[in-house]
This record gives structure tokens, C-alpha cells and sequence, in this order.
């Protein structure tokens, strides 16, 4: 196979990948579509995570997709297949915590080390990464040092957390 | 090498070394400034400056633990502190063979994995400072507290301690002085501390800006804890909540009347003169517009991206700035009146070279090309007089490595901090949290007060940023909450929980902390010892530290306080003092031992301590080694107890006036 | 905040206040200024010229009474207001870390323009008149015409403004029939892009005073006649005993003051008489949709970066390079290189509406925050503008929330195509 013809290959395939990897992250996450895309991290995040998991990543992504697939978002027994099938999975549980994790906080953590909290690496992937964490925003702030709110915002009624 | 005689040498560009420069080059003399510290930060010219600046910020972003050091590098040829590595600190572990410390406490000597300090005390020591141009403000919080009267004679008037040589009025104009230059935020009529009479601050005196503003939770604070009483050891106190004077830029203050300080050579006097104009907020070191304001990024500590934080880069440029302007403006003759000043970067001082009459001759410094060698170029540097503002730890250090001030045994010792004690929980609602400048109020009520005679004074800071300082906040919540640890049921959480469940708990964090005064004791000290040096063979600092008696019972009643305060808030407690960590001590209160940890608050001072004789102190009251005529150590080194206050405004107050004993010296 | 700008400091280009030198006026014109002004109200040279070239327009072009002169200031606070979200969206839409040296030329003149936005606000309350800014016939959309904003019969009580624009441009160029003159300038929400630039170097042509024309009209001709009413009325009042400015303390606490407003756009002039109301509006038409910074002396240079007018600073975007000492509007920029990079850019649809939103909930609702944001923005300015000048810390903070509100929505692509979403500076149910 040609190289370009190959190369077009896998882009296909990772947009793919992408959406399975977005809408995973909806249900993971609690955040839209939007609110994922606006950070402008989810093709960093995708690669990251295939980085250090590779293969299972893979898998995690299909299973997320029979789970939507058969129940749909919206059924009552979706939230549970979810639970049970990834994050009390053996295999998948450390990758969907992790995947949680990059969106909330731009790090990624060993969850296996016994460590303690202070020594678990908490590796923050870019600056980029950090700065676009969505835990800040949903309590109604902004992360440590960026995105700024501006003089006597502080002073300022919190914005309550924007739950849809 | 150069065989320039500068008029002034100084060691360190932090805010002391920083302040004397820009005042001795004022008012016309050569000074040479010596920097540990990287090349890099100390560039002044817009471009330079701020790159060097973003690659501070983005190595911050990326820090795994934004601990104060984080943001700056930690060099090989120059170490900082780290408090990381308090945590590999273990009292029952010495790691040091003691074949060569003769000492009978050697089995108390511990390398910290990681650590530039050798601890050697029943407690670690758990500060830090930086060791890049600007020095240890580029991460301070920002707090500019005055000393209050009763601080300075404490011996005195409560038995503890010791007095200063020198009173709270002989400082007073010299305070005014670093107000101005910090550029203070604050509101001097809402500043009702214990102790205090009319003229602490004086007829009609201001702030150069308005307060910054009091945080959201602040204001919930004061609506249920102000003017209640609480109990203490059987007295009855009303609590008082007052914002805080901040170093950082708020709205100009309009009644605010003073220029910069100047030389007046016929009286001898730095004196502070009234401007012409209002006062301008000073922005950031690459671009004045940057920075007017505070614009709440909430990481005061450790970088302020913006540089609306007062840093002494500041003082630094607007030095270098008026000395072009002024010789960009004389013509001829009128240019060798204009002082100078030169900085040397990557130059560590590591000997100070002592002529047989005790004057200084010249001091040794090693200057090195790459941060992580061990390479260098000796180097001397020969002035007039000598100043070393180094750092206390440092000061010290060099003063032992150069066998100075040996009149008495006194350099090194009484190394004081602040320890800090941490009172956390949950409010009722969401009290908007993680947002603004880390405190903007403080209840000043146990800062002075008879109780001085039992136990240590305290100040108690609401902070601003949740759990961040005592749980490792948000980040341990996260981890928490998606292992289902604390969660209801142990739940693992995920999705629209997940955020439901941090967005409401971390909204409710509260935090405050009791910063409790540490006697200058005898036995806080910082030594050298030959087996341990850095990569350029200068020595580390070897550290013995403990808590006394009395300050642990400070300690206690700040805890109690946070109680009371906390029943009456209705905020539900979740302090807790864990004892696996390498600060905790315990403390006898009502008949049983109860348990507590301590925290370092980077306000380490006392190490060259000024006095009334030259039998029990190393510097006089105008920060002049007894020892040495032409050699002055300035800094938090120089003082003598520590109060209740951050230590940065006290210690740029001495700055000027050390500058101005200097420039009496030499005319 | 930097650029690598020309670092040679160059003294400013524009004129000072007074004290000036003698004016260079025909005798005759000369001569009619003076008689028709007082001699306590000496006149600045810049002043001078102005009137003369607005003398020489039809009779109708003349502001007559103090209604009128609030009308066109109310006009020129929603013409300043008009420029903001175009030069924001160019602005949101450079890609983080992209094209650092055009955001700062952008960035230098938004300031300025919020700058301006607040110095008409002063001028219009300091003669008494009622700010509006969150009001929707005060409230721009886009697409729209600039000219449209000048071009109303209730404004001057003339027939057509743009009619006399028109005059005006030919009367500049002396009689010539001027080639390409517009009858608008199209200003919408557009990405960082070469059309982008040249509806901005649109906006801030440079006008004549006393000189040669492009022959297009321009906003600087709105402004000329604005400042001739001002002095005129002002003249007028002053020759009777009284001042168009109020004494009202109430109305004086209106102002907004440089401890309000800070940063790097230049100076709040708090406007209580003649003096600072030129001064407010000097520095409005000096920086801004700009005089031809020649017709005060000939032959000056274009080299200082923070002081250049508006023109010329989009010009280096648009030429790739920046001025430096000893250039001139002829020269063009000879100094270095500024680089652009056109493509890393978000890909915003141009003039953004909800409508193109509707087949997503969630990304409507995200463009809904942002207009609720501005919303929020332009009532915290309302408030600034008419006896709250505190508010304006607060309209700051709104300020913060759309930037980081416009980057999400950049990044969010429309639909399937390949273009993506963008801020829309809406009015929220001014939409169906």
C-alpha cells in the first residue's frame, strides 16, 4: 500500500476513534460535547491516553460503544453499564479514571501506587492541559494561575455550578 | 576580574539587596550587585524579561506539586530549599555515617533525599526561599504587615524573648518608606490591631492604593463571626476581621501623597517627599500596562502571572530606568555624579576575605557559565563597603564560611519562622472559594494582648483557596471522589455525580490558619560543616530545629480559637492532624497529650540578629557587623523577634534604613 | 504583552495642546475664526483647522443647539461601541501562542477604542446628556454599516450626512471628482484574516484637515463636525455668561476616572469644561478612525509603535512589517519584519448568528452565555456611564468571561463543515 494512501487511512480511523472517544468521555465526565471541544484538548487527550494504555484503550472505547449502542444515554440502566462494565472493571477502570482525569485536571495518575497523595505522580501533561482543566469552571473559578476572572471578581457572588 | 573599587557590594537581588541598590545608586554612588541566581532572570529589557518569565509560568503549569520553589529553577551551583523533601524526613532514620561530626547529637543528622538542608533537629524545618534574581518574594504571598509596638520590646513588657535595640517609632519612617515602594494596597482606618495607640500610622497617613478588595468568603466570615466573643483560657475576646495590606495593585490611592524616598545629604536622612503626582500602580517588568491591576489569578503563591504582586524585579528596573534617565538628560561633567549599578548574575559569594584590622577586604565569589556543572571561575570583588543580603540562611552560611563575626558565637543562631497551623472544613453553602489573592482578611485579635505572658502571639489569615494549603486541594478530592473514598456509600463517582459532588464540595472549603510567633531560641540555628557542600563546593546549610514550649502553646490556643470559630460558623471540622507526618508534635493540654502539625510559613529570620552590645548580637541597630566597620548584613537576618507579621515589609523597612547608615558611611 | 516593536523611542507625532505656534491659515479664514470666537476661548491649532474645514461644508452641516450635539455624541459612543467586536473577534480567533505580534497590534487599538468609548460617554455627560449603551437601537449587529450610524436626519437635523460627506471629501480635494468613494464601510464579525485588516484599515482612514483626500468619507469628517458644534455652542454660551457644561456635582460624579479605568490604552480625561472636553475628544480622533496625522506638520514620521494611528498600525499587519523612524504615510512600513500567519486561525463563520447554532442545543447554549455576557457587560457599562462609575470594575470582570466564552466556542466546529462557531455579540431576544 502507498504511503499517503495508508496515511489517509489512519486519520480515518483516529476521527473515528476521536467520536468514540468524545462521546466516552461525555458519560465518563458529565460534560457536553461542547464544553469537551471548547477546551480544545480532546485530540491531545486521545493520544496521551493511547500513549501510556495502547491497545485496552482501544477495547475501552468499543465497549463504551455497545453500551450506547444498546441502551442509549438516556436509559436509566445506561449510568449502571457504565459503572459496571468500566469503571469497576479491572482492566478499564485505571484508563476511564484517567480519562477523567486529563479532562478535570490536564494530569494523568499511576492510581495503582500506594503512595502517598503528595507522591503520587500527578504528571500534568502540557500547559495547555492545566489550563483547560474543567474542574475549576465547575466550581465556579478558574485554575491556579489562568484564565484570570479579573480585579474584585473575588469579591463577587460565586457563579453556582452549572449543572444541565 | 576587574579592579573597580565599587563604592557599595552587595550580595543578593533580593527585595533588600534589591532596595539598597536603587537607594545608594540614587543618590550617586557605584554599586555592584552579586546573584546567585540564573543570567536569565534578571534581564530588564522587555523581550528578555518576558521570556523568561513565561518559561517561570509554564514550568509552574506543569508542576505536579505548586509548591512555592515550583515555578524557579532549582540550581545545582546555586540550591534552593525544597519542602518536597520534608516528607522523606524521618526522625528515627539518620542516613549520615557520623565518622567525621564529632558531635554528641549525631544520631539526629538526616539528609533529606533531594534536600539542599541537612536537618538535624527534633522538628524539620519546613521552609523554603528562592535562590533566583528577585529572590524569595517572586513567591510571597504578598502580606504587608507592620510590626506592632509591643513586638519590639517584648522582653520588656511581657518576660519572652528579646528586645529590639531599636522602637516601633524608630522604624515607623522607614515602614512609610517600603510602603511606597511595595506599593501597598490597604485601608489604614479599618486596621484596628491590639496595642496600638493614634500614631502607629500617624495623623491623615495612607495606603499608596485602596484596599484590593475582600474576598466573597470574607464577607461571609465577617457576617457571622465578627464581633462575637469566644473564650480563651477562661478570658472573654471579641473577634475583630479587618482586611489585610497587600503588596499587590489596587485603585490608586487619590489622598495619597508621597514620591520616593531621597537622600538628603545635608541632614544625612533618607526622607520620603511628597510627589507632585498621584501615585502610579507599578506593572509588570516587561510591559508597565501589565498588571495596573490584580486581575485574581489566585496563585500569588508561587507566581503571579501578570505581576500586579509587588516583586523586587521591580525595584530592580525602576532603579536601572531613573539612572539611564538621568544620564540620558545630564550632559558633560554633570554624568560622574550619577551612580551605577552593575549586576553580576550566576556569581555565588563564597568567601569574605578579612583584613588583620578587621575591615573587609574583598569577598570571593565563584561565578559559573552552566547551572547544572560544577564548574566556575573564581572571582573578587572589592568595595567601599559591603553589604550581604543574601538571605538569613545564606548570610549565615557565608559569615561562617568566612569565619566572621566571631565576637561572639551568636551567627547562625536564633533562627526564627512563623509555625503554622491549619484549620480546616466545610461551610454550610458555597462560599465561591479558589478565587482572588490567597487572604485578603485577617482577625488580628490575638496578635498582642496580656496573654503574651503564657503563650506566643498569633495572627489568623482567613485564606482564600479551599484546602489547597492542608489536603493538597482539589487535586486529593478528585482522587478521592473517583476511588469512592469519603464519597456517600464509598460510591465511585463518575459523570454528571462527579461534577455535582466536587462542584458543591470544594465550592464549601474553608481553611484559616494561626501564624504563631517563634522565640529567637539559642539552639533554632543553621551551621556549616565540610561534608556538606554543593556542586561548587559551597557549603549547605545545616539546620537544628524545635518548637518551645512556649510557642506550642500558641500553637494550642490558635487551634482552640479555629474550634470556637468553627461552632460558631456552623462549619462542619474536618481538620485533621495526621500523625505520620514528619511535623507533628504533641503538646500536654488538659492533662493528655493531644497531637499537632506544624507547617514552615518561608519567614525564616534571626540569624544575624541585631542588639545593644556587641556580647549578644552580630549587627548594631544600623545593621552594622560589631566586627566588621565596612560590613553590614541585611535582611530578616537582622531581626531580632519576628511578631505576628509577614516578615517582608519589616524586612524592606531595614533596607532602607541600612541604606541609609551606608550612605552616611560614606559621606 | 510585547512585541518585538521598533525599540527606537520616537517623539510623538501628534500635536500637543496649547501652547502653539501662531496658525498657518489663510488670512482670510483666519480672520472670520476670529471674530466669531471669544478671546478667552483661544482656540488649539488642531481646533482651528477642524472648524475651518467644517465651515466650508453646507450650512446644514452645523450642529445648532445642545439636542443635537447629544445626538451625534450618543452616535459617536455607539460608532466606538461598533468597533469593539470586530476587532475582539479578530482577535479571539488568532490561535493560542499564533501571531503573538498582530494580537498585540490588535490588542493596542481595542484598548484604545474601549478608551474612547468611555471618553464620548464623559463628553456627553459632562453637557448634560443621557449615555445609552444597553439599550437594542443602541446595541450594533453584523454585518452593518458604519455609515449607516452617521447617515440619520434626527442626528443633525440635516438631510443626509453622508450626502454631505460626500460634499465634504470634495471639497477636500479641492474640486476634484474623487475615484472609489464608498457609500459604506461594511463592518462585520470576522476571523483574523486579509479581509478582516482591510475592513479595519476602512474604518480607520485617515481623514484630511486642510489637505489632500482620498475622497472617501470617513468617520474622522462625523467627528469634525461634532467638535465644530462643540465650540460653537460653547462660543456661544460663553458670549452670554454661561457654558455648555454642567455644574450639577450629581452629574460631575458621572464621570469615569483613571482610577476607573487603567491599562494601556491611554488616560480617562474626566471632562468638566472646554479644556478637557477637547482634550477627551483630541484623544479620540488623534488615535483613533483617524485624522492624517500630517496636517499638523509636514513631513513627520511614523516610527513610534504605541503612538501611530489606527491606520497604520492595522497598515503593518497588512504589509507585514512595521514602521519605523523616518517613515511616512508614502514611505509605507520599512522597518522589520512583523511575521503573519493567516492560517493558524480558528475558523470562524463570518457574522455568527444563533440560528446557525440550532441544530446543536448545546453549543446554543453556550452562544446564548456569551450574548448573556455581553448583556451583562454593556449593563454593568450602562450603570458606569450614568452615576456608577464603580460598575466599570465589574464590566471588567464580563470582559474576562468573554474571552475565555469566545474560546470555546471557536473551537467548536458548526455542524459537520469546516467551519467553526464564534461569538455573535447578539442581542439575547433580539433573535426569533
Amino acid at each position: 500500500m502507498n504511503e499517503a494512501l495508508s496515511r489517509k487511512k489512519d486519520e480515518e480511523i483516529s476521527d473515528y476513534l476521536l467520536e468514540q472517544f468524545l462521546n466516552l468521555s461525555r458519560a465518563l465526565t458529565g460534560f457536553d460535547r461542547v464544553d469537551l471541544l471548547g477546551t480544545g484538548m480532546a485530540e491531545p487527550y486521545y493520544r496521551e491516553i493511547t500513549r501510556i494504555y495502547k491497545e485496552p484503550v482501544i477495547r475501552l472505547l468499543f465497549e463504551a460503544k455497545a453500551i450506547f449502542e444498546v441502551y442509549g444515554e438516556h436509559h436509566p440502566a445506561f449510568e449502571d453499564q457504565i459503572r459496571q462494565r468500566i469503571i469497576e472493571d479491572i482492566e478499564f477502570a485505571q484508563i476511564a479514571k484517567n480519562i477523567i482525569q486529563l479532562w478535570y485536571l490536564g494530569s494523568y495518575t499511576n492510581y495503582n501506587d500506594p503512595a502517598p497523595l503528595i507522591f503520587k505522580a500527578a504528571y500534568i501533561i502540557s500547559p495547555e492541559a492545566y489550563q483547560n482543566g474543567l474542574l475549576w469552571p465547575n466550581m465556579g473559578s478558574h485554575p491556579a494561575g489562568a484564565k484570570q476572572p479579573g480585579f474584585g471578581s473575588w469579591n463577587l457572588e460565586p457563579q453556582t455550578v452549572k449543572q444541565d | 576580574m576587574t579592579d573597580k573599587i565599587y563604592d557599595v557590594v552587595i550580595v543578593g537581588a533580593g527585595v533588600a539587596g534589591a532596595v539598597l541598590a536603587k537607594v545608594l545608586s540614587g543618590a550617586g554612588k557605584s554599586v555592584l550587585l552579586l546573584e546567585a541566581g540564573k543570567q536569565a532572570g534578571i534581564e530588564l529589557e522587555a523581550v528578555a524579561a518576558y521570556a523568561n518569565y513565561q518559561s517561570y509560568l509554564n514550568t509552574f503549569y506543569t508542576a505536579s506539586a505548586k509548591v512555592p520553589n515550583s515555578p524557579y529553577p532549582n540550581l545545582k551551583t546555586a540550591p534552593s530549599p525544597d519542602v518536597l523533601a520534608l516528607s522523606n524526613f524521618d526522625v528515627q532514620k539518620p542516613v549520615i555515617e557520623q565518622d567525621d561530626w564529632p558531635k554528641k547529637d549525631d544520631s539526629k543528622l538526616r539528609l533529606n533525599q533531594g534536600s539542599y538542608f541537612v536537618q538535624k533537629g527534633n522538628l524539620p524545618f519546613g521552609s523554603d526561599y528562592a535562590r533566583s534574581p528577585g529572590g524569595t518574594m517572586l513567591h510571597w504571598l504578598g502580606t504587608t504587615l507592620r510590626m506592632l509596638p509591643n513586638d519590639f520590646r517584648l522582653k520588656t513588657t511581657y518576660g519572652h524573648g528579646e528586645d529590639w535595640p531599636i522602637s516601633y517609632e524608630d522604624l515607623k519612617p522607614y515602614y512609610e518608606m517600603a510602603e511606597r515602594e511595595i506599593g501597598v494596597s490597604g485601608a489604614v482606618d479599618e486596621q484596628e490591631l491590639p496595642g496600638i495607640d493614634s500614631n502607629f500610622f500617624g495623623a491623615d497617613y495612607q495606603y499608596p492604593m485602596q484596599k484590593i478588595p475582600q474576598s466573597y468568603l470574607d464577607g461571609k466570615f465577617v457576617e457571622q463571626a465578627k464581633g462575637k466573643t469566644i473564650k480563651v483560657n477562661g478570658v472573654a475576646y471579641q473577634l475583630n476581621v479587618i482586611s489585610t495590606p497587600q503588596g499587590r495593585n489596587s485603585t490608586p490611592n487619590k489622598n495619597y501623597k508621597f514620591s520616593a524616598a531621597q537622600w538628603d545629604a545635608r541632614q544625612k536622612k533618607l526622607k520620603l517627599v511628597p510627589g507632585e503626582e498621584s501615585y502610579q500602580p507599578v506593572g509588570s517588568i516587561w510591559d508597565p500596562h501589565t498588571g495596573q491591576r490584580c486581575e485574581g489569578n489566585a496563585s500569588c503563591v508561587p507566581i503571579c502571572p501578570v505581576q500586579a504582586k509587588y516583586n523586587p524585579l521591580k525595584t530592580i528596573k525602576s532603579a536601572v530606568d531613573k539612572l539611564k534617565e538621568l544620564s540620558d538628560n545630564t550632559t558633560g561633567g554633570g554624568k560622574s555624579s550619577i551612580g551605577s549599578i552593575e549586576i553580576i548574575a550566576q556569581a555565588v559569594a563564597s568567601k569574605i576575605e578579612i583584613e588583620p584590622d578587621g575591615r573587609i577586604k574583598e569577598i570571593k565569589y565563584k561565578q559559573y557559565k552552566n547551572p547544572d556543572g560544577s564548574d566556575y571561575v573564581l572571582k573578587t570583588a572589592r568595595g567601599r563597603i559591603y553589604a550581604l543580603a543574601a538571605h538569613s540562611v545564606e548570610n549565615a552560611k557565608l559569615l561562617l564560611a568566612s569565619g566572621a563575626c566571631k565576637g561572639n558565637d551568636h551567627v547562625g543562631r536564633h533562627l526564627m519562622d512563623h509555625t503554622c497551623g491549619l484549620a480546616w472544613g466545610l461551610m454550610p453553602k458555597d462560599i465561591g472559594g479558589y478565587r482572588g489573592p490567597g487572604s485578603t482578611s485577617n482577625i488580628p485579635t490575638f496578635r498582642d494582648g496580656a496573654f503574651r505572658k503564657e503563650h506566643s502571639a498569633f495572627i489568623m489569615p482567613i485564606d482564600n483557596w479551599g484546602w489547597n494549603w492542608p489536603a493538597l486541594s482539589p487535586f486529593s478530592d478528585f482522587i478521592n471522589a473517583v476511588n469512592g473514598q469519603g464519597t456517600p456509600q464509598n460510591e465511585q463517582l463518575f459523570g454528571k455525580k462527579l461534577r455535582g459532588y466536587l462542584g458543591d464540595r470544594l465550592s464549601r472549603q474553608f481553611n484559616m490558619h494561626f501564624e504563631v510567633e517563634q522565640m529567637p531560641d539559642y539552639n533554632n540555628r543553621v551551621t556549616i560543616h565540610p561534608r556538606f557542600t554543593d556542586a561548587l563546593g559551597n557549603f549547605r546549610p545545616v539546620i537544628t530545629y524545635d518548637l518551645s514550649d512556649y510557642s506550642r502553646a500558641g500553637f494550642v490556643a490558635g487551634r482552640q480559637i479555629t474550634k470556637e470559630i468553627f461552632k460558631l460558623m456552623s462549619v462542619e471540622d474536618a481538620t485533621n492532624y495526621d500523625p505520620g507526618n514528619t511535623s507533628y508534635f504533641t503538646y500536654e493540654v488538659d492533662g493528655k497529650e493531644e497531637g499537632f502539625v506544624t507547617n514552615g510559613a518561608g519567614h525564616l529570620a534571626g540569624t544575624h540578629r541585631m542588639g545593644k552590645s556587641a556580647t549578644d548580637s552580630v549587627v548594631n541597630s544600623r545593621q552594622q557587623a560589631w566586627d566588621h566597620k565596612n560590613l553590614y548584613l541585611v535582611g530578616c537576618g537582622s531581626m531580632v523577634t519576628i511578631g505576628t507579621s509577614n516578615p517582608s515589609l519589616t524586612m524592606t523597612a531595614l533596607a532602607f534604613s541600612a541604606a541609609e547608615s551606608i550612605l552616611s558611611d560614606l559621606s | 504583552m510585547l512585541t518585538s516593536k521598533p525599540k527606537n523611542k520616537i517623539k510623538r507625532m501628534l500635536p500637543g495642546d496649547e501652547p502653539e505656534e501662531a496658525p498657518k491659515l489663510r488670512r482670510g479664514a483666519r480672520a472670520a475664526i476670529a471674530e466669531s470666537l471669544p478671546s478667552a476661548l483661544p482656540q488649539p491649532k488642531w481646533v482651528r483647522l477642524i472648524r475651518e474645514d467644517v465651515e466650508r461644508l453646507p450650512e446644514e452641516a452645523r450642529v445648532k443647539n445642545i439636542k443635537q450635539l447629544r445626538k451625534l455624541l450618543r452616535r459617536a459612543i455607539l460608532i466606538e461601541h461598533t468597533t469593539i467586536p470586530p476587532y475582539l473577534c479578530a482577535l479571539y480567533s488568532l490561535q493560542e501562542g499564533t501571531n503573538q505580534e498582530s494580537a498585540e497590534v490588535i490588542k493596542s487599538v481595542l484598548v484604545e477604542e474601549m478608551l474612547h468609548w468611555i471618553l464620548a460617554a464623559n463628553v456627553l455627560n459632562a453637557i448634560g446628556g443621557e449615555p445609552c449603551v444597553n439599550e437594542p437601537r443602541f446595541i450594533p449587529s453584523y454585518p452593518s454599516n458604519l455609515l449607516d450610524l452617521l447617515n440619520t436626519k434626527t442626528d443633525t437635523g440635516v438631510t443626509s450626512l453622508k450626502e454631505l460627506l460626500k460634499v465634504d471629501a470634495l471639497s477636500a480635494s479641492n474640486g476634484k471628482q474623487s475615484n472609489g468613494s464608498t457609500d459604506a464601510i461594511e463592518v462585520g464579525l470576522l476571523r483574523f484574516s486579509e479581509e478582516a485588516i482591510d475592513t479595519f484599515l476602512e474604518i480607520e482612514t485617515p481623514v484630511p484637515v486642510g489637505g489632500e483626500s482620498s475622497g472617501n468619507p470617513t468617520i474622522g469628517t462625523f467627528y469634525k463636525i461634532l467638535i465644530h458644534g462643540l465650540e460653537t455652542l460653547e462660543a456661544e454660551a460663553h458670549a452670554k455668561g454661561k457654558t455648555i457644561f454642567t455644574k450639577d456635582p450629581e452629574r460631575r460624579k458621572r464621570q469615569i476616572t483613571p482610577e476607573h479605568y487603567y491599562g494601556s490604552g491611554g488616560k480617562a480625561v474626566v471632562v468638566t469644561d472646554l479644556h478637557t472636553a477637547r482634550k477627551a475628544l483630541k484623544e479620540i480622533i488623534f488615535q483613533g478612525e483617524g485624522f492624517d496625522p500630517r496636517f499638523f506638520e509636514k513631513d513627520i514620521s511614523i516610527g513610534d509603535y504605541d503612538e501611530i494611528g489606527h491606520f497604520y498600525r492595522f497598515n503593518q499587519i497588512k504589509q507585514g512589517r512595521y514602521y519605523e523612524e523616518g517613515d511616512t504615510p508614502e514611505t509605507g512600513p520599512r522597518g522589520a519584519t512583523l511575521r503573519v500567519d493567516w492560517d493558524e486561525v480558528y475558523q470562524m463563520k463570518p457574522n455568527p448568528t444563533l440560528k446557525d447554532y440550532r441544530h446543536d442545543p448545546d453549543l446554543r447554549a453556550k452562544g446564548k452565555a456569551f450574548n448573556q455576557g455581553y448583556m451583562n457587560l454593556l449593563d454593568k457599562m450602562q450603570k458606569a456611564f450614568t452615576g456608577q462609575p464603580d460598575a466599570l470594575q465589574e464590566a471588567v470582570v464580563y470582559m474576562f468571561e468573554l474571552k475565555y466564552l469566545a474560546g470555546e466556542l471557536l473551537k467548536n466546529p458548526i455542524g459537520a463543515g469546516e467551519l467553526a462557531a464564534g461569538p455573535i455579540f447578539g442581542y439575547l431576544g433580539k433573535t426569533k
